[in-house]
């Protein structure tokens, strides 16, 4: 298990009259095993706060703490590195180019077995198999290439490169907003089930709030670079403190909404209803 | 969080879907067929280069025969204004012509990939390195905007005339094309998901640069070659033309159209029309042989 927190973590991009700060002064902590959901508008720096906190995008000002220690240091070294990429690893969003088009899926994904772990090519062939397993893949498509599989599949092969570490702390990056609702479900859930096996953390970054809720016990809400409520879920979901959440919570609101959020925060209802989807998801979709 | 999952708990619910899916295809790589026959004539090129100078007729460099004679049963090409059988010469100047050629070729592209991916792959950095790639990158444009037969020239009568510096002089002429055709590829990977992936997965920037970039980068400028083949046979006639070329009895296609120039001003059109015909087949030859490869990992 690892424990993650930003403090003061500040990000800005461009010079002088132009620069723009993304993250401005951001304090957040994740606490080993938490699942922490952040949600915001596009351009909210949800996903810059996400980059940094993998050590993919360095800050301006502020630090990330890997269990207690500075990251920075750690990230100066291949061997730092390594090491904490075992520890805490990415799922970016699905495009097209999330592999690289001329290797298999099965060699991306021995690369972190075999790089961060060390296991032989053998033994990462058996992780990989397992891992694809748990997340219900068929293991004949890793001899694909990523044009080969759908979308869908490829998500979950991104998903599969992440957990084939078996790391302490998962950011997950818009992992659902491209998948049609049916994947969506089956995705979230073997996220979820990942993570209470296993006791890892989650840092689940959407703009989808129903989904954020479903996976997260905790909420953290981000508006123009600033967190301006967080929370556990339950409770920002009740009764939302700032202007802004109660503003993202009336965008998902409609027909059906109110019944469906009964059912996320009732924990173990699956997602995703099997006749129609919900408004709110229906609404997330279209935006 | 190294605890290994139990694979009972984890298996999906429904894998049944699945396998029909992985029953329709069984071909599972994409289809890659080297178009075979394309590749004959740039083989025909290669068996000429190598043994073309020993099955001359006549001589290719030493007077065979009336100056002037045109194309007949003795002389199938004519002999030039100065005696020499055109069909000898055309025949031995393959060897010399086709080893400029892919040597211009190869060093060009080597040029080209090394110059590009460093300065693609470090132009918009901080610091000293992006300095250095950036300054790097108006070298290169700077060459590319001086003509290149002044450039050739240069090169040519400081360092002398000989097959080695004509190499040199062309590839340096023509490598910034190859430079910016690889760094426009490179500033397109460079922005890929599956480079963030990779550096997740632990993998070094210059493994990362030689693993990921480096392929998805050099499609372009391999295509390009064939282009450059052409280009450098042309380059190596016009430094000929003016005197910076090999010496003239050496059979050279570009020296021998130059030659053939005045020539067909006084109406003999064979001594520069046969050697012009052969730079055009073996161009030919060789484009025709880049598109008997498919392109490999097509995205779309």
């Amino acid at each position: 298990m690892t424990a993650l927190a930003a403090e003061r973590l500040t990000r800005r991009f461009g010079h002088g009259r132009r620069a723009h700060t993304a993250v401005d002064a951001v304090d957040v902590e994740f606490p080993a095993g938490s699942r922490t959901g952040i949600v915001g508008e596009s351009g909210s720096g949800k996903s810059t706060l996400g980059l940094m906190l993998v050590g993919l995008d360095r800050p301006n000002g502020g630090r990330v703490l890997v269990d207690g220690d500075d990251l920075a240091p750690r990230m100066r070294t291949q061997a730092g590195r390594r090491a904490f990429r075992r520890e805490v690893q990415l799922i970016a969003q699905d495009t097209s180019s999330s592999f690289d088009p001329l290797r298999t899926l099965r060699d991306a994904l021995r690369t972190p077995a075999r790089q961060l772990v060390g296991l032989s090519i053998d033994e990462a062939d058996a992780r990989i198999a397992e891992t694809l397993g748990m997340l219900g893949i068929d293991p004949a498509f890793a001899d694909r290439y990523p044009h080969e599989v759908s979308g869908g599949q490829r998500q979950r092969f991104a998903i599969a490169r992440a957990l084939v570490v078996r790391p302490g702390f998962v950011v997950c990056d818009e992992v659902v907003s491209a998948l049609d609702v049916s994947v969506q479900g089956q995705v979230l859930n073997s996220l979820k089930r990942y993570c209470a096996q296993t006791g890892a953390g989650l840092a689940f970054i959407s703009h989808g709030l129903p989904a954020t809720a479903f996976i997260s016990d905790r909420l953290v809400v981000m508006y123009r670079g600033v967190v301006v409520e967080q929370g556990p879920t339950e409770r920002v979901i009740a009764e939302p403190e700032h202007p802004y959440t109660r503003h993202l919570l009336n965008a998902h609101r409609g027909p059906g909404f109110e019944e469906h959020r009964a059912e996320v925060l009732a924990g173990s209802e699956p997602l995703v209803p099997a006749s129609e989807p919900s408004a709110g998801i229906a609404r997330e979709v279209t935006r | 969080m190294t605890a290994t999952t139990e694979p009972t708990a984890t298996t999906a619910p429904t894998t049944t879907p699945q396998a029909t899916v992985t029953t329709k295809t069984t071909d599972a790589r994409p289809r890659r067929r080297v178009i075979w026959w394309r590749l004959v004539p740039a083989a025909v090129l290669a068996v000429l280069a190598l043994i073309g100078p020993f099955i001359t007729p006549y001589p290719a460099t030493r007077v065979s025969g009336t100056s002037g004679t045109a194309p007949g049963a003795e002389y199938w090409f004519g002999t030039d204004s100065t005696g020499l059988d055109v069909f000898s010469q055309t025949l031995a100047a393959t060897q010399l012509n086709v080893f400029i050629a892919v040597s211009v070729v190869l060093l060009a592209t080597l040029i080209g990939v090394v110059l590009g991916l460093a300065i693609g792959m470090n132009e918009s950095r901080p610091g000293p390195g992006g300095l250095t790639a950036r300054g790097t990158g108006r070298i290169v444009d700077f060459v590319q905007a001086v003509p290149s037969v002044i450039v050739g020239l240069v090169l040519v009568s400081f360092f002398g005339a000989s097959i080695g510096t004509i190499v040199v002089a062309i590839a340096v002429i023509l490598a910034p094309i190859q430079v910016r055709l690889v760094r426009a590829e490179v500033l397109r990977v460079r922005g890929e998901a599956y480079l963030d992936a990779a550096r997740m997965a632990g993998t070094s920037e210059l493994v990362l640069t030689l693993r990921h970039v480096l392929p998805n980068s050099v499609r372009p400028a391999v295509a390009n070659m064939s282009v450059l083949f052409g280009v450098s046979v042309i380059l190596t006639a016009a430094l000929g033309f003016l005197g910076a070329g090999l010496p003239p009895p050496t059979a050279e296609w570009g020296a021998m159209i130059a030659r053939g120039a005045t020539d067909a001003a006084v109406g003999r059109w064979w001594p520069g029309a046969f050697p012009a015909l052969a730079l055009v087949l073996a161009v030919a030859a060789v484009s025709l042989a880049f598109s008997a490869f498919p392109r490999a990992g097509s995205r779309r």
